[in-house]
């Protein structure tokens, strides 16, 4: 069964709990570095995208250490899909926009050997809406969520760190306005 | 069906309920005639308006709903604030409203402990308290109060009880900036507006961080150069932060010379003959320091001790950065925007710095253009709506009335139907005073509202002697520092719990309904007044009496009969909120500060005042004071008209305010510079932030910022334990060095926001002599490597 998005507080799931320990684990490797003048360690764990929203809609938390004082170097890996190993960078769908640290804050943000204070908090966020209606068994489904912000489809349905209900079936076709039609009544 | 369309029936199935209201009263107990304004239960999914709980920007905000909760939140694309864009606060704002340790019951302190009680117990001990040491007992309220909540305050606290003891946090954070603008203008709240950012082509920000303090007004101007727009920022800081990240020009300057920066600026334009003589002859008056009128000749002598040579001295600018900003204010085709919140506000020389912001604007002649102006941030949601406009101050009255104004305490007391003579002529306590007040025992007893005064009042130790002795009711959401020291503790409703009007930084008036349910028997602060104000009626205390006997407080229908908004059932399916707006309204002409109708803005995202009707009936807000074609109290022909102008002339008074050292520098016992402040993630004391998982992990404890090359001399890293000492306290934190900013040679920052880190039992509590508003920002501390 799937877990409400942000259900109790932002508790990592299993997988997630375990690169959160590797992420605290860099982040204080970061912190060394950095004072020592060396770069910040750029390979971040991938988590489940749905895992770091708090709802389906919320900006979705920054699932690596994070030791750059401004936003302009997120680009360098989220401004297109970047190849990292094995691994890929999600390409950020909003591209315009470059003050990321206003809306993507990290899980963990202080340089240092953390002890967290407990937050309960009794949050039941929206869930993520599932696959948009199809008009008959063959239609291609419409876009149950609005646009805005969103206006690259590939950030979330192209990249293979998409969740695999997300993903796309097709990804050599790159118009995906030809065939999803808006359902405008969406509310997202 | 469309959000919006789905929206708009809401709101019109609500307004009409409302519309209903006052005339159908009396049936108000048979079931289903009136809905009032809370919403419909559903099982589907609602949206609705509201603007954001936290900063003064003012976002709009989509709030999701679904079978009575909360679930979602989105930026509202329609408001005009924002469109559509939040920072990390704003999205998770519904989350605040579900920290497990919400305050839900009533509480009582008895023996030493604090108890669950009734509301009927609480409300009766609160007014019998009241009653007795009626002329002694204050309410220390918020810039998170809404508009009607400060209303009400202030009627019951200044017209039924003779107290004037009413002073918000917001004495806080911008009592300078409304000392500056009065003293400048003739009258509170600025020019401008938010759509200047849109068309400026260069900020100045003087002390401000707003990357991280209002990052959406922030992202609205930086993102203009993602479409290659060609936008300078200019960082006049002590400490090297993510706006300083964004800017073109970063100018590091020595704490409290920006008084002298300021004047330096003034000087050079006068100097190179690159000031608006246009403007400047029209619109513009001097003044010396002690009132006096100034020639311009004499003011350019006043200037000259703030030569670039001087000041660099003294600012630590070098002298190409303080003549690149005579450049940016000189050259006739730059539009600039000044922006500044805190840095220049919580200043022992708070009024005078944003004087001299004013002077520098108006030399240059770059105010009331589109795209130039001087622009004073503020730091909460209704600073402006509820403790300015309404003004909810010591000195003050409804509409910019003040105690001291035989006249204005008759007007406030004909509209509030008073006893004539029911308002006490002496101004009350401001907030320092008013805790030194109670530690002194001058003060019996204070209601807390809305606000956190035990975390957020500058040298708490002092501030928090003797509280035990007083008797200190608190009406929150959560427990914090205040309500362990609270004899009473009432559990309030928030946000979109309640029924609310906030009032922004741009003048902007937003209203929104309630949405959900508040948790167990949390009730709004109105009623929580009125119930307290009622009791001590029943009490036959004479202050709750209007002139014809009947309760002060009361709200009535058409046809006259009383609504027994006290009683909690009653309130709740009464729009009380509706009620008291119209009659707040009623004092907002006085000062051309006019406010629409309710419903206006029940229909609108948000309307910036003064808000007037046209030849054909429309409502139409203002974008800029004082602008011809925008302002409808500007005259055709007259351009700009500072109509406000204490002397009647239509100027501004540009004030010769000279630089003065700070109460407290560093020397050789308490050798570093300490500055405090907010982080992006959490709002103020963090009651509500801390409490939201997202937030918290983000940002989860307090830490002292540390200059790079100081921490090498001291031998610190990230992660070691340093007490910063002062002379008044000391606390103990983790270090961060090269971290999220970086403080000047020999200062270091620490965020305030942890409840068991409190930074405020270090900082100084002198304050502006003229806006009484403390300095935060600067005083001098030794640190010491712990572990």
């Amino acid at each position: 069964m799937r877990r409400a998005p942000g259900e109790g507080q932002l508790r990592p799931g299993r997988a997630w709990a375990a690169l959160l320990s590797v992420a605290v684990t860099l982040s204080c490797a970061a912190a060394v570095a950095a004072e020592k003048g060396g770069a910040a360690l750029e390979a971040g764990p991938v988590a489940d995208p749905e895992r770091l929203r708090a709802f389906y809609t919320a900006p979705p938390a920054i699932p690596h250490v994070v030791t750059s004082m401004g936003s302009g170097e997120c680009a360098t890996c989220h401004g297109d899909v970047r190849e990292l190993g094995e691994r890929s960078t999600v390409e950020t769908p909003h591209p315009e926009l470059r003050n990321c640290s206003q809306c993507h804050v990290g899980v963990q943000s202080l340089n240092e050997g953390l002890e967290v204070a407990q937050v309960v908090n009794s949050w039941r966020g929206l869930e993520f809406p599932g696959e948009g209606r199809r008009a008959h068994d063959w239609a291609p489904p419409v876009v149950p969520h609005r646009f805005f912000f969103r206006e690259n489809c590939n950030s979330c349905h192209g990249s293979d760190n998409a969740r695999v209900a997300m993903r796309g079936p097709h990804p050599e076709r790159s118009s995906c306005l030809q065939c999803h039609a808006f359902d405008m009544g969406a509310e997202f | 069906m469309s959000i919006s369309r789905r929206i708009f029936l809401t709101r019109a199935a609500r307004a009409a309920a409302l519309a209903a209201v006052t005339a159908s009263v009396p049936s108000l107990a048979s079931a289903g005639a009136i809905t009032g304004p809370s919403a419909e239960p559903t099982d589907g999914l609602a949206w609705d308006k509201a603007p954001c709980r936290f900063c003064g920007t003012g976002c709009g905000v989509m709030v999701g709903t679904k079978n009575g909760r909360v679930v979602a939140i989105q930026g509202d694309r329609d408001n005009p604030v924002n469109r559509g864009l939040l920072c990390v606060k704003g999205y998770h704002v519904g989350m605040a409203l579900y920290g497990a340790d919400r305050l839900t019951r009533p509480m009582l302190r008895k023996g030493g402990r604090l108890q669950p009680t009734s509301w009927d117990k609480a409300v009766d001990v609160v007014a019998r308290a009241m009653m007795t040491d009626h002329d002694s007992f204050g309410i220390y309220g918020s810039g998170q109060w809404t508009i009607t909540e400060g209303y009400t305050a202030m009627k019951m606290l200044k017209g039924g009880m003779g107290s004037n003891h009413l002073d918000p946090n917001a004495r806080l954070c911008m009592a300078s900036a409304v000392v500056g603008l009065v003293t400048s203008f003739g009258v509170d709240e600025p020019a401008g507006c938010y759509d200047d950012l849109d068309a400026c082509d260069t900020v100045v920000c003087w002390g401000n961080n707003w990357a991280e303090m209002h990052p959406v007004l922030f992202s609205r101007f930086v993102d203009r150069r993602n479409k290659h727009e060609k936008i300078t920022l200019i960082d006049i800081s002590t400490r090297y932060t993510r706006s300083s990240e964004a800017a073109d020009h970063y100018l590091e300057f020595v704490p409290h010379t920006d008084l002298a920066i300021a004047n330096c600026i003034c000087g050079q334009l006068l100097e190179r003959g690159s000031w608006d003589k246009d403007f400047v002859a029209s619109k513009v008056r001097f003044k010396a320091n002690d009132g006096s009128d100034l020639s311009i000749d004499q003011y350019r002598d006043f200037l000259a001790a703030y030569t670039p040579d001087k000041v660099s001295k003294l600012s630590g600018l070098p002298v190409g950065q303080l003549e690149m900003l005579a450049d940016v204010f000189g050259d006739p085709d730059r539009k600039v925007v000044s922006l500044w919140c805190m840095g220049v506000n919580q200043h022992t020389r708070g009024t005078w710095m944003n004087n001299l912001i004013y002077n520098v604007h108006l030399l240059s002649g770059k105010i009331c253009k589109p795209g130039s102006t001087p622009f004073s941030l503020t730091g909460q949601p209704s600073a402006c709506g509820t403790c300015r406009e309404v003004g909810t101050l010591a000195h003050a009255l409804p509409g910019g009335r003040v105690v001291k104004n035989a006249e204005h305490r008759q007007q406030t007391e004909d509209m509030w139907n008073t006893r004539p003579g029911a308002i006490n002529a002496t101004p009350g306590y401001h907030a320092v005073a008013m805790f030194r007040a109670l530690a002194s025992g001058d003060l019996k007893g204070v209601w807390v509202q809305v606000t956190n005064p035990a975390h957020s009042m500058p040298n708490l130790n002092e501030t928090l002697a003797n509280a035990s002795d007083r008797f200190v009711v608190v009406s929150d959401v959560y427990p914090t520092a205040t309500t362990a020291v609270a004899d009473v503790v009432l559990p309030s409703a928030m946000w979109v719990e309640k029924n609310g009007v906030f009032g922004n930084s741009e003048r902007r008036t937003q209203q929104w309904f309630k949405q959900v349910e508040p948790p167990g028997e949390a009730r709004d602060d109105v009623w929580q007044m009125l119930a307290v104000a009622h009791r001590m009626y029943e009490l036959g205390f004479e202050g709750m009496k209007a002139r014809d006997g009947r309760f002060l407080l009361a709200i009535r229908d058409e046809e006259g009969r009383e609504i027994e908004t006290w009683r909690w059932e009653v309130f709740q399916r009464v729009n009380v909120d509706r009620v008291l707006f119209e009659e707040y309204r009623a004092f907002t002409t006085k000062k051309h500060k006019d406010i629409a109708p309710y419903q206006e803005y029940v229909k609108a995202h948000g309307l910036r005042w003064p808000v007037v009707q046209d030849d054909k009936g429309e409502w139409k807000e203002t974008a800029r004071r004082f602008v011809e074609n925008e302002d409808p109290y500007v005259e055709n022909g007259a351009g700009v008209d500072f109509y406000m102008a204490k002397a009647g002339d239509g100027k501004a008074i540009a004030w010769a305010r000279p630089y003065e050292p700070p109460p407290e520098s560093p020397d050789e016992e308490y050798p570093v510079w300490l500055c405090t402040g907010r982080v992006l993630e959490h709002w103020h004391t963090a009651t509500m932030t801390r409490r939201v998982p997202v937030l918290n992990n983000a940002m989860p404890r307090s830490y002292v910022e540390l200059n790079p090359d100081d921490a090498t001399e001291m031998g610190v890293s990230s992660g070691d334990k340093v007490r910063i000492e002062s002379r008044r306290g000391s606390v103990v934190l983790p270090a961060w060095v090269r971290g999220r900013s970086r403080p000047a040679r020999g200062s270091v920052f620490v965020p305030f926001f942890e409840e068991t880190r409190l930074i405020n039992a270090v900082t100084l509590d002198e304050y502006c002599p003229m806006s009484k508003e403390p300095d935060y920002k600067k005083c001098a501390v030794r640190l010491e490597k712990v572990s």
